[in-house]
């Protein structure tokens, strides 16, 4: 009897051992929590891919290597699930930012499974570094832009020439309805003068309202009109914009701090758009703290009666007195590469969303880009 | 250039006998040769002297790091103020600091990594 009990436990330690030699393998981190968030085990992976060593984080909440605002996020995330079962990432997987213990984030692609173990739940996250992919693509978007420029260019260019075709005609005709009215206005007015003019101004503002309409069925033509307004929370699409748009920042010594307003998560908009401006915004703040000493970027949130107002810092060299009046303009830029069509395209969507965009110049030296966006917890049309 | 990115660890306490890595601060500041704070590049870039508090389940902290005669007062937004003595202790590798806490409560924090 006492010899099958010590051949089965010795089996058990066998099995054991090899499963160990099987995970040491595995290129991806695996982390394994009980249902508190406790930190029950960490591959040799981890230990590589976060800086520390297991004997250092076995028994700390798994927190400690999520930036915020999933750090202090991530007990109710798992209370939530203990209380309703809902599964939001469990089984699903999902793009989110990681922190090395140097301080430093970085994109990655969690996984999590669930099992139960001698009646403990158990959770099991699969974490793939993906810097490295999300550099290749941003490289290869590069290029693409890059080829696209000059078949862009061309377009607009022919763009902007039916666009003046198209206006120049309406223009011509407020161009001599004014001249006529001024003409009238010179000389003696008796009635029969002042009914002309006054046909001559109601003409002339029916042809700028042509005018303006032609622009907005090019805008319209262009936008195509079709954008997926829904509600949708602040935290998950800043999570994923940021996965994406510090790629890179590691290497540069960036820190990050986002501060989200509980109050403000919930907002009525096109989750992509969204995402996009926060990139280009990301990005710009990081192109403008290449050169500086200090290099820290901010993100905030906060909820003011229907609005939501995000914040974005940095503490670069600030923005050149001559762009700024006509900074969100097409065209525009400060940088050697680029179109300068990113501003005008956040400006484009913000607006889309009832929305506004403006800059300030920071506290301390930098750049601070505000958008708002509605609020997703009040009802709309 | 001599700033430093130094990273300070929970030493052991009654909560934690064995110490938190969980818990830490990651200070900027200029060192010189014998690695204490180089008050002359600090004078320099004030600035630049920030500090990044990471605590288990709590929301990042970040703000600066200002002189206060030999110790240093922790800066991050309108939170209360915490302080960090260094007692004349150079910030090196394996050395241990404290940190008052806003209610008095001195942590000790261990000198994890300068780089």
């Amino acid at each position: 009897m006492d010899q099958q009990v010590e051949r089965g436990s010795d089996e058990r330690t066998h099995r054991a051992e090899h499963l160990r030699s099987i995970l040491a393998t595995v290129p991806d981190a695996m982390v394994l929590i009980d249902e508190m968030g406790v930190i029950l085990s960490f591959s040799a992976a981890a230990e590589k891919m976060f800086g520390y060593a297991e004997a250092e984080v076995i028994g700390e909440n798994v927190s400690m290597l999520m930036p915020s605002p999933d750090r202090e996020r991530h007990d109710g995330y798992l209370k939530n699930y203990r209380d309703t079962g809902v599964r939001k990432i469990i089984g699903i997987g999902r793009v989110t930012t990681a922190r090395h213990r140097d301080g430093n984030t970085f994109p990655i692609e969690l996984s999590v499974g669930e099992a139960w173990v001698e009646g403990k739940r158990i959770f099991t996250g699969f974490i793939h570094d993906i810097s490295q992919r999300r550099k290749a693509d941003m490289r290869l978007r590069d290029l693409q832009a890059e080829l696209a420029h000059v078949g862009r260019l061309s377009e607009m260019s022919t763009l902007a020439s039916s666009l003046a075709h198209e206006l120049n005609q309406p223009l011509a005709a407020i161009t001599s309805y004014c001249q006529g009215a001024a003409d009238l206005l010179e000389g003696e007015m008796d009635a029969e003068r002042q009914a002309m003019a006054r046909e001559a101004m109601r003409d002339t503002a029916a042809q700028a309202m042509r005018a303006g309409q032609i622009v907005k069925r090019m805008r319209d033509f262009l936008s195509h009109g079709e954008t997926e307004h829904q509600v949708e929370s602040l935290a998950r699409i800043m999570t994923e914009a940021n996965a994406l748009a510090l790629v890179g920042s590691r290497e540069h010594q960036i820190d990050v701090q986002v501060k989200l307003d509980p109050d403000g998560d919930a907002v009525f908009v096109d989750r992509i758009q969204i995402q996009q401006v926060l990139f280009n915004l990301i990005r710009n703040a990081i192109d403008a703290m290449m050169e500086s000493a200090t290099r820290s970027l901010t993100i905030t949130t906060e909820a003011k009666s229907d609005m939501v107002t995000v914040s974005i810092a940095d503490t670069g060299s600030g923005i050149e007195q001559t762009l700024a009046p006509q900074l969100f303009q097409p065209f525009v830029t400060s940088k050697q590469s680029g179109m300068g069509i990113g501003l005008s395209i956040c400006r484009t969507i913000i607006e889309a969303h009832g929305g506004r965009i403006w800059f300030e110049p920071g506290h301390d030296g930098g750049t601070i880009f505000r958008f708002t966006l509605p609020r997703g917890d009040l009802e709309h049309e | 250039m001599n700033w430093r990115s130094i990273r300070l660890e929970l030493g052991s306490t009654g909560e934690f006998p064995a110490g938190s890595v969980g818990r830490a601060y990651l200070l900027r500041l200029p060192l010189d040769d014998c690695d204490g704070v180089d008050k002359t590049a600090y004078r320099a870039n004030p600035a630049r002297a920030t500090v990044r508090r990471y605590w288990s389940t709590e929301p990042d902290q970040q703000g600066l790091l200002i002189p206060s005669g030999h110790d240093w007062r922790l800066c991050c937004d309108d939170r209360p103020k915490r302080v960090l003595k260094l007692n004349g202790t150079p910030l090196r590798l394996g050395l241990q600091v404290s940190m008052v806490e806003p209610d008095g409560t001195v942590l000790p924090l261990k000198i994890a990594s300068v780089k």
